[in-house]
């Protein structure tokens, strides 16, 4: 145990926790949109390669850096990968910070969609009307300062209210989702969804888009790659598991995404099988907010149903939520800010810097673009990190170190050093691609909502900025006392 | 539900879910000799 009491008091709080953290949102209203409009059944094969070569070597590299190391991103980069890579642990919370600022509005949507379903609102009233008199007005600040604040309470308590929060809502949320996906295979007609969602189009295997769209799921889904599980890692016990764990919790978040899979779609058939391409061809919030709720209300108990939907979306975008928040927490405990000091600049920052996206829809939908699609890079970075400490030897002094359980061979440093890069710099270039072809004038402007250039120069002030500011991220992110249980003797103490 | 669809519901479902019974059960088990440890 540590002097200050910060590790997780059990595997299965660190299992929990993380799992909050893999299972969001994008488990519940993404994957079925995009396995539906990917090809089924072939998507499917894709989307299981790339857990294995994609989510679950980068969650044990997260792993083993948050171990090793027992501090956030940005000092577990300059600690193990080197000082010149601050910036890169740097960006990777950057990414998750700025995803965090609009995932609070997603969060607080989910909220006001509980409330509006347990009150019968949805029921009376046309949920698309109910949609557009809501998104992007002030109702929706407001659910925004309420999901934020829900989740600035959990975090004030530290890693101990993290993991008591996630050992009552993630059980409830496999609970739930278990329960409505069973309710959805029972209605008449769902077998028509199952058909839909696992016949495989085997010509769609030779479709680039097919394999980005599962490697893109992947990396949103799982959460390998943010810097959020480094963050958790943070509290392990020393003689903690990292593969296990990883494979634990890469296999947990998937198995409850084919869940809300077969959820979805199997409504979807079963009540209103002749608009299924406009339902799925309906974007995420659309999907969710206004055609959920209608398909619901055609359906025996469709309320109580509905109610327990939202229920569960709720929690899945909560117990992502607290992990942003933490993430961003660490890294100022980091520089050396108290707990409660640090959270209450990124709670105020991220009240404001989510405003602009709770009050317009465009807004929203462009830093859903731009920094959904910087994952690509941290996940780039992890494997570059990775590297310059050594693969193999994070390998063998940390992954399969003391408390390991299921010992990894040399295939994960084959991924990690050869499979990992080559996917995300293919993926991004194919991206740039495609990006661009309506035109280079076109993709290159910088004020579109989706475009190449968006993305370019968002991401370029971003780098500059902490490519400039890399010496002072090294030195002030080893500034702080590092949390967690103590280092076992022979462990970090040395600069590679 | 064709064949096809049904065999590859199958297979995802069981390596998917499989998979995680197997990772939850190997993980039970471990913290369990543990436990016992401690107590010994």
């Amino acid at each position: 145990m540590s002097p200050s009491g910060e590790s997780f008091s059990s595997r299965w709080g660190l299992v929990l926790a993380t799992l909050g953290m893999a299972v969001g949102t994008g488990n519940i209203w993404r994957f079925p949109r995009v396995v539906a409009t990917n090809g089924g059944g072939s998507f499917l094969v894709a989307w299981v390669v790339f857990l294995l070569l994609w989510s679950v070597p980068l969650m044990i590299v997260e792993f083993s850096f948050g171990k090793r190391a027992r501090r956030g991103p940005v000092g577990a980069f300059t600690e193990l990968a080197g000082r010149g890579t601050a910036w890169m642990g740097a960006w990777v919370a950057l990414t998750a910070t700025a995803i965090m600022f609009y995932y609070s509005v997603v969060s607080g949507w989910c909220l006001r969609y509980l409330a509006a379903s347990l009150t019968g609102e949805l029921a009376r009233r046309d949920p698309a009307e109910v949609w557009r008199g809501f998104a992007g007005t002030p109702g929706a600040l407001l659910t925004h300062l309420l999901a934020l604040g829900m989740a600035f309470a959990v975090v004030w308590f530290g890693v101990r209210g993290i993991e008591r929060v996630a050992k009552v809502l993630i059980p409830t949320l496999g609970v739930l989702v278990a329960v409505l996906a069973v309710r959805a295979v029972t209605l008449p007609g769902a077998a028509r969804g199952l058909e839909f969602l696992f016949r495989p189009d085997w010509a769609a295997l030779a479709s680039p888009r097919l394999w980005v769209e599962a490697l893109t799921q992947n990396a949103w889904d799982t959460g390998a790659g943010w810097g959020l599980i480094v963050t958790y890692a943070i509290y392990m016990r020393v003689r903690e598991d990292v593969p296990l764990n990883a494979f634990l919790i890469g296999f947990g978040n998937n198995s409850v995404s084919l869940l809300a899979g077969i959820m979805v779609l199997c409504t979807v058939f079963a009540i209103n099988p002749g608009a299924r391409q406009e339902i799925v061809g309906a974007g995420n919030e659309g999907l969710t907010f206004v055609w959920m709720p209608q398909l619901f209300a055609n359906m025996p108990a469709g309320g109580f149903f509905m109610a327990l939907f939202f229920l569960a979306l709720c929690f899945a975008a909560l117990t992502s939520l607290i992990s942003m928040l933490e993430l961003a927490t660490r890294v100022l405990l980091d520089f050396g800010l108290r707990r409660r000091q640090a959270l209450l600049w990124v709670g105020g920052a991220g009240f404001v810097l989510g405003m602009p996206s709770a009050l317009s829809m465009p807004v929203f939908q462009n830093q859903d673009w731009v920094w959904s699609l910087g994952l690509m890079l941290s996940g780039l970075f992890f494997a570059i990190g990775a590297l310059r400490f050594g693969v193999e030897r994070l390998r063998r002094e940390v992954v399969n170190g003391p408390g390991v359980d299921l010992p990894v061979g040399r295939w994960w440093t084959l991924v990690v050093a050869v499979v990992v890069p080559v996917e995300a710099v293919v993926l991004l270039a194919w991206w740039l691609r495609e990006a661009s072809g309506g035109g280079l004038a076109e993709a290159l402007a910088p004020w579109s909502t989706f475009n190449v250039g968006t993305v370019l120069v968002q991401w370029g002030v971003a780098l500059a900025a902490l490519g400039l500011a890399n010496r002072w991220l090294a030195r002030a992110s080893l500034a702080g006392r590092p949390p967690g249980p103590e280092k076992p003797p022979g462990l970090g103490e040395a600069l590679p | 539900m064709s064949a096809l669809a049904l065999a590859m519901m199958v297979a995802i479902c069981g390596l998917v879910w499989g998979g995680f019974g197997v990772f939850l059960t190997l993980a039970l088990r471990h913290e369990g000799r543990r436990t016992a440890g401690r107590e010994r």
